[in-house]
């Protein structure tokens, strides 16, 4: 009914669209620029991959679902045969095209998917899991459901596990329950145990990466590093894990003295093409060494830790990874944030924090007075910066980024 | 030179105004500046030579020449570069008699609070976001509508009786607010002190970020104008000093490098 009534207003809406916003990014010129930056030749298969997707859309016979958010547990749609594909977008010609369906002041996340959507990027999928994890999110499973099959993973938004955890199990279950009618699967334990399996030995890998990278962050460039996650949006799990560990292969031999200062990247997700903070990072001399950001540190870093084999037990341990160690800043408390925060710092001897706060996201900036005062109470420089898709205010971030860079330069002498 | 000291010249090329300041050491010998535009490199060298011109300087003698500000990178002649954070730090430390310090510069299109530690290193700094709310432009653009200049808005806002509460962040919204204000019939004088108000009120929220304890020093173009200060003061309860040639102190800083 809902549907029915929200199709014919969409419909209006969709009719007059432009699509095309001609300050698209050309993703093959994109795809090129980061490459020639490259010094692995093995991260070859992860830009071409990137461009067989951007190309070719996904692949229907590898049963796409689509999905927002870590919380929303891959391993689920891995047991019943299905390729999850992240949907997460920061394009800016999609951030564009949205502004033609929703308002210019709203999430540009939403916006920008939005534009994906309406423009027909994700013709092929049938289905998308969209979670509760923010406002913004609940009401694009609204905006989307006229024109998708919308699954909407709603688990509230405490993230204490022992609060919480039977609530959680019951919607995994339901989501597994789901797709398994869907799908037509006959899914169970041991399907779960190797999804679990496929991801944690992905896990592995991302985690040599990560430690590498934390303590000499030339070895494998910021932009392979997040051509590298965003490859693992869409790409097979294995296949990924495989190309992953050739990367780190070869990386592993590149060393390069280097004082530049090596920083934490915190706040939110940097998405494929949108590398603007990324280049203006690299163009004002420091060097992102780590990140606490979702997409990245927050979907790959942990492992799903299981107890009990049985169905339930995989379930419990799926949502300790991905809800209770989500990095959401809707989930995550203040206080488990800035204390990851300071052991990262510590951990990899990090010179300092830059924090990325989305305009219009009100969640990460609400708490950056606060993170910002508890790192300098610890000593930590810290630099918060707001910004959107939009490039127009590069030179002010290059100032901004420059000048962390002269007082982290000046404090260690 | 004398004392073994070497010229050097600091531009500060912003977007509003280009100021040069040569110094021997640390004194400042000479200075100029003049509008920003469309041709910055040959603004840059403009200002240059007419600070040289002014000292009877030949170019030859200058060893260094640092740019700072947001056309840092265009001059071709500059030697270095450092960011007006940097520059406004050093030249703060140094004109504050060498001591821990924060320093609110404002500038064409952007606010800063900056940190100085008792070394005259910066310890810490917030800027204003990309709009240009709360800055020197945005007072161009209200004194526009007020049909006078900076100056002018500044001897206004002094006479005001009744203080207006201007609520749009954005300059774009101001504007229209001061317009509609205008067409109600309120004093000039009421909507410059609202104006100087809602500026004051950003920069104190940005300098609660900070300590109370350390001396506040203010620098950049608008520090001069009258009122803008005692707004700041009155919003923040902190006592603020203006550098004498607040607007130069960014271009000294970089001289300083």
């Amino acid at each position: 009914m809902q549907k029915k009534f929200l199709s014919q207003y969409s419909e209006m809406l969709l009719r007059n669209l432009k699509c095309n916003h001609p300050d698209s990014d050309n993703i093959a010129a994109v795809i090129l620029k980061y490459m020639k930056k490259s010094n692995i030749s093995s991260m070859e298969g992860f830009y071409q991959a990137i461009v067989d997707f951007e190309r070719n859309g996904m692949d229907t016979r590898e049963k796409p679902i689509g999905f927002f958010c870590s919380v929303v547990p891959e391993e689920i749609m891995l047991a019943c045969g299905l390729r999850p594909v992240r949907l997460c977008c920061e394009e800016y010609g999609c951030w564009s095209t949205g502004e033609e369906v929703v308002p210019g002041d709203v999430c540009p996340v939403i916006k920008a998917v939005c534009g994906k959507f309406y423009s027909g990027a994700c013709d092929k999928l049938e289905t998308v899991v969209i979670p509760g994890t923010c406002d913004p999110k609940a009401k694009l499973a609204e905006i989307l459901s006229p024109i998708k099959q919308v699954y909407f993973l709603d688990t509230g938004r405490d993230s204490e596990y022992l609060n919480n955890v039977d609530i959680w199990e019951k919607k995994y279950a339901q989501f597994f329950q789901f797709l398994k009618e869907k799908f037509y699967r006959n899914a169970g334990r041991s399907q779960l145990l190797s999804a679990c399996k496929l991801t944690n030995s992905r896990t592995e890998i991302f985690r040599n990466i990560y430690q590498l990278r934390a303590e000499r962050p030339d070895a494998i460039n910021v932009f392979d590093y997040y051509i590298m996650i965003y490859a693992g949006f869409f790409m097979d799990v294995k296949k990924w894990s495989t190309l992953a560990e050739k990367v780190y292969q070869q990386a592993k031999q590149i060393y390069r003295l280097d004082n530049t200062p090596r920083i934490l990247l915190a706040g939110t997700p940097v998405i494929f093409p949108n590398f603007k903070i990324l280049d203006v990072m690299e163009d004002s001399g420091l060097k992102m060494a780590a990140d606490l950001q979702c997409t990245s540190f927050g979907r790959f870093y942990n492992p799903v830790m299981i107890d009990e084999e049985t169905e339930s037990g995989i379930l419990r341990a799926l949502t300790l990874k991905n809800i209770a160690g989500s990095m959401c800043p809707c989930m995550l408390n203040l206080e488990k944030l800035v204390n990851l925060m300071i052991d990262t710092v510590n951990q990899y001897k990090l010179d300092g924090v830059i924090y990325y706060n989305l305009r219009l996201c009100q969640v990460f900036e609400l708490q950056t007075a606060l993170i910002r005062q508890i790192l300098k109470e610890k000593n930590i420089p810290f630099l918060s910066i707001k910004t959107d898709f939009g490039k127009e205010d590069t030179g002010q971030l290059k100032t901004r980024m420059e000048a962390f860079r002269e007082m982290l330069e000046s404090r260690n002498g | 030179m004398k004392g073994g000291y070497v010229l050097k010249a600091g531009i500060d090329m912003g977007s509003v105004m280009v100021k040069c300041v040569i110094v021997n050491g640390e004194t400042i010998i000479t200075k100029s500046a003049a509008r920003s535009g469309p041709m910055p490199e040959i603004i840059a060298e403009t200002v240059l030579k007419q600070a040289l011109e002014n000292a009877g300087i030949d170019v030859s003698l200058i060893e260094r020449i640092i740019c700072t500000g947001y056309g840092r990178h265009i001059f071709s002649k500059a030697h270095a570069t450092v960011t007006e954070i940097s520059a406004a730090a050093r030249a703060s430390f140094l004109l504050s008699g060498r001591q821990r310090c924060l320093v609110i510069d404002v500038g064409g299109q952007d606010t800063k609070i900056i940190e100085v530690d008792n070394n005259g290193e910066v310890i810490d700094f917030l800027m204003n976001d990309k709009c240009a709310a709360g800055t020197g432009r945005f007072l161009e653009m209200m004194a526009g509508v007020l049909n006078t200049d900076l100056t002018g808005l500044g001897t206004l806002s002094l006479k005001a009786e009744k203080p207006v509460i201007i609520n749009a962040t954005c300059s774009v919204f101001a504007e229209s607010e001061v317009i509609s204000l205008l067409a109600h019939n309120e004093k000039k004088e009421n909507i410059a002190a609202g104006i100087f108000n809602a500026i004051a009120a950003r920069i104190s929220t940005m300098l609660n970020h900070f300590q109370g304890n350390i001396p506040v020093f203010f620098c950049g173009g608008p520090a001069e104008i009258p009122g803008m200060k005692m707004a700041i003061e009155k919003i923040s309860g902190r006592n603020i000093k203006i550098f004498d040639n607040p607007e130069f102190v960014v271009a000294y800083g970089a001289a300083l490098g």
